[in-house]
């Protein structure tokens, strides 16, 4: 009869677990920051290796940047603080998930109509 | 106990089992500890307690206080045990029997910080600095 209990394997499950957990809160906490190139020397390689050894990290600086990316093609102007990037990034995620629901055949378009007119009227 | 307790308590015991190795690291010992708490919170709680989250928590405090007992009557013999891997036997040399329990139950279980108070009896300080002292022990650690 087969035993339902297995050894684990202690010693590199959590090192390399509390590893990838630190690399991703760093990486979190400071992509705003290395995307506006604020990060010292140290930092920026510290975060490019966490880059090159964890797939997750980079999903999640990818998913960052393209946020970033979206924002600056908007806001031409460039000077966003990162409380209103980050204002404005949760205001555009209800707004998504609004129109997600509301308007299903067509809510892309007036998704857009209304982030344009959004950004409109925080440019003036 | 109904007939969907067998189930239930088998898949509770895979992890009870590694926690409780994490603690004990011996086969044996463990599995024997394994049925020790299992049975204890069983016949202690039978009829009082319902909700299966809660028996858990039951079972894990129990585990971990009777892991505790044995683990300072086992002294010395478990770090020559061959069954664990070296760089795990230099975490039992560092880390006390309270912080690998903390350690275990933040990582793998994902318990939040009253219940591993609740099952490891700490105040809450001690369990913060628990699972933030190993975590850095753990990303300096040479593999």
């Amino acid at each position: 009869m087969q035993s339902i209990f297995e050894k684990p394997n202690f010693g590199t499950d959590f090192i390399a677990q509390a590893r990838m957990e630190e690399a991703l809160r760093f990486v979190r906490e400071n992509v705003s920051f290395y995307l506006d190139g604020k990060l010292n020397h140290f930092e920026k390689k510290k975060f490019d290796s966490y880059l090159k050894d964890y797939p997750a990290c980079v999903k999640l600086y990818q998913k960052n940047k393209t946020k970033r990316d979206l924002l600056e093609n908007l806001i031409p102007s460039k000077d966003l603080s990162l409380t209103d990037a980050q204002a404005l990034s949760f205001e555009l995620k209800e707004l998504f998930e609004n129109f997600r629901q509301k308007e299903k055949n067509s809510y892309q378009d007036n998704f857009w109509k209304k982030v344009t007119s959004l950004f409109n009227s925080l440019q003036e | 106990m109904n007939d969907e307790y067998p189930k239930w308590i088998e898949n509770t015991s895979r992890k009870l089992y590694s926690f409780v190795f994490c603690l004990i690291p011996d086969e044996l010992q463990s599995r024997q500890l394994v049925i020790d708490s299992i049975s204890k919170v069983f016949i202690e709680h039978r009829g009082t307690v319902k909700d299966k989250s809660r028996i858990k928590l039951l079972i894990y405090k129990t585990a971990f206080l009777l892991a505790k007992k044995r683990a300072y009557q086992l002294d010395g013999l478990l770090i020559d045990n061959e069954e664990i891997e070296v760089s795990w036997k230099r975490f039992y040399e560092r880390l006390p029997i309270e912080r690998r329990a903390v350690m275990y139950l933040d990582m793998k279980l994902r318990m939040s910080v009253e219940e591993i108070m609740e099952v490891t009896e700490l105040p809450r300080f001690e369990v913060i600095e628990k699972i933030y002292g190993s975590r850095d022990l753990l990303i300096q650690q040479e593999l």
